[in-house]
């Protein structure tokens, strides 16, 4: 019965929990790769969330397994807000959130003159690793792009860490 | 068990239909502890007050003294009135006026919508704007919620000439959140998570985001009306009044004549025990 249970919290969780993504501009994988000042394969060292200034922040620290694009430590912190305390939650839709181990591709932004960073997009620069296998966090919707047009999606499908080297590669040369 | 079941109704029934807003999910940040079972995020009073920072944002022309124009002012409050307008549910979001306060805390004060023209840092900047909303994990209940648009980095516009990002398209989007829905996967849905540059789609609702917020506030005939929130000052909130900003219009969940009856029945054990 409590096998049962946990089953059925489980697909309530997984059903509940479809599209996540951020709440301004839809990006393709060209655009993540030209706005991001830094992209990083990094695994989740530890996620905090605490208080600042009357707000819930979490900072989420990164060890960097390889520096796809700009310049990185060997450790980097992602401060955005959000976050749970003991007492309170604060959630904002579209914030991407992370857990200590989880391995993952990052498209880092610097914000004027801060330390730290944040996801560059939202949930659209956070890609989960999944064994051999790179794949978006959130679930593929058709959007629009900037221009209104229905921007094609690189998250159709999940792929390969080496065929996104090469895209990122391919994306920089068509930056320059 | 049955509450359970009727959750996974409740949320799993429809294949592609409105998000709400949950108190822990599968992973991350707000991942559901052990035993702790998701629950909605909502307000509990049905009378919650919003105030707009009175300083407004640069690029939408503001009044002589440098505060936000009229114009700005009435489209906010037209964003805001277009979830009121809902007749299927009972939740009335009531306009306290413009306040001094710029700040988004969370401490339960006031619920704030205010423009970041000088800074935005922790959140990217392909963000138009976002929703803080905070709750008491254990009750979903919410306490505080706050609407920051990023003037910093986009440059926003009101009415239908030269749209850039349109307010209004942003902020009925982001009430969405502030009543307790998440983003949904319907396509042309205001709870969509993006928008495009000049988009004006999300000024009105469609069919999902009424479904949307009718399951969190169901219609139950509701005839109290709010009453009108006071004036909401910096100063007086960091006095720590103890006031309640976020729902003080609201209709109180013990009705006058409860208190009355109580009080007295008082009299009366005192008056017996005499």
């Amino acid at each position: 019965m409590k096998l049962m249970r946990w089953g059925l919290v489980l697909l309530i969780l997984v059903v509940a929990l479809p599209a996540l993504a951020a709440t301004g501009l839809r990006l393709s994988f060209e655009q993540l790769c030209a706005g991001a000042d830094a992209i990083a394969v990094v695994e989740t060292l530890s996620v905090r969330s605490f208080e600042r200034d009357g707000r819930i922040l979490t900072a989420t620290t990164f060890t960097v397994n390889e520096t796809l694009k700009g310049e990185l430590s060997p450790t980097v912190e992602v401060i955005q807000l959000g976050g749970r305390t003991k007492t309170l939650a604060t959630r904002v839709a579209g914030m991407p959130t992370f857990v200590p181990g989880e391995k993952a591709v990052v498209f880092l932004e610097r914000p004027n003159d801060a330390t730290h960073f944040v996801i560059y997009g939202m949930q659209q620069g956070k890609l989960v690793i999944q064994g051999e296998q790179v794949m978006p966090a959130v679930v593929t919707m058709h959007l629009l792009g900037a221009d209104g047009s229905d921007v094609s999606p690189f998250n159709e499908t999940a792929m390969s860490l080496p065929a996104l080297r090469a895209r990122v590669i391919k994306a920089k040369v068509g930056e320059q | 068990m049955k509450p359970l079941i009727a959750l996974i109704m409740l949320w799993s029934a429809p294949a592609l239909a409105f998000v709400p807003t949950l108190t822990c999910t599968e992973s991350g940040d707000y991942a559901c502890q052990v035993n702790e079972v998701p629950k909605q995020v909502k307000w509990k009073s049905l009378c919650i007050n919003w105030y707009m920072n009175e300083a407004g944002t640069k690029s939408i022309p503001g009044a002589a003294d440098g505060t936000a124009g009229q114009g700005l002012e009435d489209t906010i409050k037209a964003s805001f009135e277009t979830w009121n307008a809902v007749t299927c549910q009972d939740l009335k979001l009531v306009y306290g006026g413009r306040t001094d306060d710029d700040r988004a805390a969370t401490d339960g004060k006031a619920n704030i919508v205010v423009f970041r023209d000088d800074d935005w840092r922790f959140a990217s900047k392909t963000a138009f704007a976002i929703t803080s909303v905070t709750y008491n994990p254990d009750t979903g209940l919410i306490v505080d919620a706050d609407i920051e648009l990023n003037a910093f980095y986009h440059t926003f516009t009101i009415g239908d000439q030269d749209v850039n990002i349109d307010v209004q398209n942003t902020i009925t989007h982001e009430v969405g959140h502030f009543v307790g829905l998440d983003h949904t996967p319907v396509p042309n849905a205001t709870m969509v998570a993006s928008a495009a540059v000049g988009e004006t789609l999300k000024r009105s609702l469609e069919r999902d985001d009424i479904e949307g917020v009718c399951s969190i506030y169901p219609t139950d005939a509701r005839t109290d009306a709010c009453s009108t929130p006071p004036p909401h000052v910096k100063t007086d909130d960091t006095a720590d009044s103890g006031c309640c900003t976020t729902a003080p219009g609201s209709p109180s969940r013990t009705p006058i004549y409860a208190i009355l009856a109580g009080i007295g029945l008082i009299i009366l054990r005192r008056r017996a025990r005499a």
